[in-house]
């Protein structure tokens, strides 16, 4: 019996020309488990909309053809009729919490259904029990982590006892330990008989769950895949197609990034010693310490750990905004202050949003940059090598999520800094963008800045960096150069369940 | 701040219903008026302490105590002047300590309630659900926004765009556009994101809205209201000086 029924839909988003679907046909059985994928903007998320009645009900634009869910044809049904039938998890975990405690965050929407107490008492207890996160029951949602807050929105979808499951990049916040068990949850969900329909760019994790891959591009499903044909497409394929990797056994540094020419390159000397930082009694940091000299191998250096480790505190000692610290920071063997180190030293943080300042691309390059010598001739340079000539006097707003990424990127490719930090460069990236972000940061480095990347994206760790440097417990757990031999180690240690979680 | 909000469990002693509080907190208003004395502000700070330890509140006890004995130690500091500008701070004190008990109703109706419960409440004495839900929301994001402007902040010191009172002054304007143009940008895109949210979480339906516990008036809550009410009328007395 097909629960879900899609025939010869066409949409367009109000206000904007381009369809965000072209002649959509999906019939979805009951139990199945269906994996959308592609580019950013292919319309898969259009296309989860469409399921969870969302378009037309929340997103207005013009729709023609037919949806169905249940046998009942979604824009005649009302929104909350829907909600008891298609539970829905949307991406970003921080903007679909209500309250602030996990039980009654898991109970809004029962409420919402108006049933009664002793019914959404059961049902609360029924989801925490059956999802198996009795330690996160009584909780402030503030004081979870990522994965946490994701497994809470499933949860709370859950406890309305939905019979499909629609989920739009769930894991695209999400370290590689929290995504496997998010693959574990949809898991269970699968075997009791569920529905379940995925977008998603990180597929690796589904591979084992999934009954059919729909492969979209500029609004249509264009491939159809079972997990053993797509586990057989060659890496160019997967490449062509901006897909990430399907199967994490089997990938690959690339080798013209190992062949590159090194002696055009003059990176700063960098060394950190004693790094230390107390939160109230408790060492975050404890004596950190490491050093990138000449005689290293120049490279990428990857800073890995798991989620509250305190890399990004640490990256913040390191260029000066968190003052409260202890040891030392020697740039070219010599110690800075604070200030002295803004200035040596850029930070690129994860979320684009706050960033992005001005009301042009090429403005937003300007800004706090005025003592670059050339700026007019630096930021062409950039521009053109980040591919963002076309945008110039674009509103960074408009830009999509990758465009945004480049334009941070590229405001700290014009700084005169010789030291670059990034944090997290290519969460909720597809493939495309997340290898054009490591091309950006390899071409970058080769240009004699030293660079260190904050990151939990195994691709792209593989991809890019050349050293990792693993935090554990407070400090450097281990510091390895990254090749062939040592790709399976930097896996096992992404994997590791840390036990402070 | 302490953000959690605890879920609170009716069959407690001390659950009150929040009908009860919003009862209570139009009470404490009307009293901050009739108080003149500072023996009655210390009184009515007294009695939102003993609320507050009956709500099970201690860290809330706490910051009460200090806020309104440095105040009030700085006000009989200050009162030895008698003109000059320690005079105007001594007056300026003074209306801060007047509005001591108002932290109290504070904590009481921020940490003692969670954003359900509130909605509950605000639908049984019938305001539409189009306020009640913005309300809800709304007291969700007070501390989303105090995370935001800090990451804000942040970038802009990395991009050297200092952020200080003397960029402030100098350049109001501009420093106004650096903050709120991402501020509003993060804006636009969690509501629209929160409402989806709402609405695939069936917000939409009418009627009566459940309740995770059973919403009805307690022995407790008539004892609790009887207290209010009786503290009230003590205090008004003792203000208009019959009882001394």
């Amino acid at each position: 019996m097909n629960v879900i029924e899609i025939s010869n839909v066409n949409f367009t988003y109000q206000g904007t020309k381009d369809s965000g679907l072209k002649n959509i046909n999906l019939k979805v059985k009951k139990g199945e488990f269906v994996l959308l994928t592609g580019r950013s903007g292919c319309g898969k998320t259009t296309l989860t909309r469409l399921i969870n009645g969302l378009i037309p009900h929340f997103f207005s634009g013009e729709l023609t053809g037919k949806v169905a869910v249940d046998g009942t044809e979604v824009h005649q049904s009302f929104t909350y009729e829907l909600a008891e039938k298609v539970g829905s998890v949307f991406q970003d975990p921080r903007s679909q919490f209500f309250t602030t405690n996990t039980i009654s965050e898991v109970a809004f929407g029962c409420e919402n259904l108006g049933l009664s107490s002793a019914e959404i008492n059961q049902r609360i207890s029924d989801a925490f029990s059956t999802l198996q996160i009795e330690n996160l029951k009584n909780r402030s949602i503030f004081s979870l982590s990522s994965g946490e807050k994701q497994k809470i929105a499933l949860a709370s979808t859950y406890a309305m006892r939905p019979s499909i499951y629609v989920l739009d990049e769930p894991s695209a916040n999400l370290d590689i330990h929290a995504t496997k068990r998010l693959g574990e949850l949809l898991k269970s969900l699968k075997e009791q008989g569920y529905t379940i329909i995925v977008s998603e760019h990180r597929l690796y994790y589904l591979m084992e769950l999934v009954d059919r891959i729909l492969y979209m591009k500029d609004g249509e499903i264009i491939d159809e895949w079972t997990s053993e044909q797509a586990l057989a497409l060659s890496d160019h394929e997967i490449v062509k197609r901006g897909l990430r990797a399907f199967s994490l056994n089997n990938l690959k540094q690339i080798e013209e990034r190992l062949e590159q020419p090194f002696e055009s390159m003059n990176p700063p000397e960098f060394i950190a010693k004693d790094i230390s930082v107390t939160f109230s009694g408790h060492h975050l940091l404890n004596q950190v310490g490491f050093s990138v000299t000449k005689q290293d191998i120049q490279c990428i250096i990857g800073i890995t750990g798991a989620n509250g480790v305190g890399k990004t505190t640490l990256i913040k000692c390191l260029c000066g905004l968190f003052k409260k610290r202890f040891g030392t920071i020697k740039i070219n063997k010599k110690v800075l202050s604070n200030r002295k180190r803004s200035d040596e030293m850029y930070f690129v943080m994860q979320d684009t949003d706050y960033q992005l300042f001005t009301e042009s691309v090429e403005y937003e390059l300007m800004l706090g940059n005025n003592k670059v010598k050339d700026l007019n001739k630096k930021i062409d340079e950039v521009l053109n090598m980040l591919g963002l000539t076309a945008y110039r006097s674009t509103h960074p707003m408009a830009l999509s999520g990758g465009q945004k990424q480049r334009v941070t990127i590229a405001s700290a490719a014009v700084n005169s800094a010789k030291v670059l930090f990034f944090d997290e460069p290519t969460s909720g990236l597809d493939g495309k963008n997340m290898r054009s972000v490591s091309r950006i940061l390899t071409n970058l480095h080769q240009r004699g800045k030293l660079i260190f990347v904050i990151s939990h994206d195994l691709e792209f760790l593989i991809n890019t960096c050349g050293r990792i440097i693993h935090l554990q417990n407070g400090s450097v757990d281990e510091d390895f150069p990254l090749n062939s031999d040592t790709v399976s180690k930097l896996k096992s240690l992404l994997s590791y369940e840390n036990s402070n979680l | 701040m302490n953000q959690e909000l605890i879920v609170t469990n009716p069959s407690n002693i001390n659950y009150i219903d929040p009908r009860v509080k919003l009862i209570h907190t139009l009470i404490a208003g009307i009293l901050l008026f009739v108080v003149r004395s500072n023996e009655g502000v210390l009184l009515n700070v007294a009695f939102m302490i003993v609320v507050l330890v009956f709500l099970g509140l201690y860290g809330c006890v706490l910051r009460l105590i200090t806020y309104t004995g440095v105040l009030f130690l700085l006000t009989k500091f200050l009162s030895y002047f008698t003109d000059g500008p320690a005079a105007l701070i001594g007056v300026t004190v003074y209306i801060f300590l007047k509005f001591a008990p108002v932290l109290g109703i504070y904590y009481m109706m921020t940490k003692s309630i969670s954003a359900s419960e509130l909605v509950n409440a605000l639908e049984r004495i019938r305001l539409p659900r189009s306020i009640t839900i913005t309300l809800a929301v709304t007291l969700r994001f007070m501390p989303t926004i105090g995370q935001e402007m800090k990451i804000i902040r942040d970038s802009m010191k990395i991009r050297n765009i200092p952020f200080n009172l003397w960029s402030v002054l100098k350049a109001p304007i501009m420093m106004m556009e650096f903050v709120l143009v991402p501020l509003m940008m993060r804006f636009v895109k969690v509501a629209e994101e929160l409402a989806a949210a709402a609405v695939v979480r069936g917000i939409e339906k009418s009627g009566r809205r459940g309740s995770m516990f059973d919403v009805r008036f307690r022995k407790q809550d008539f004892i609790y209201l009887l207290i209010v009410i009786l503290y009230a009328i003590f205090l008004y007395n003792f203000e208009m000086g019959v009882i001394i």
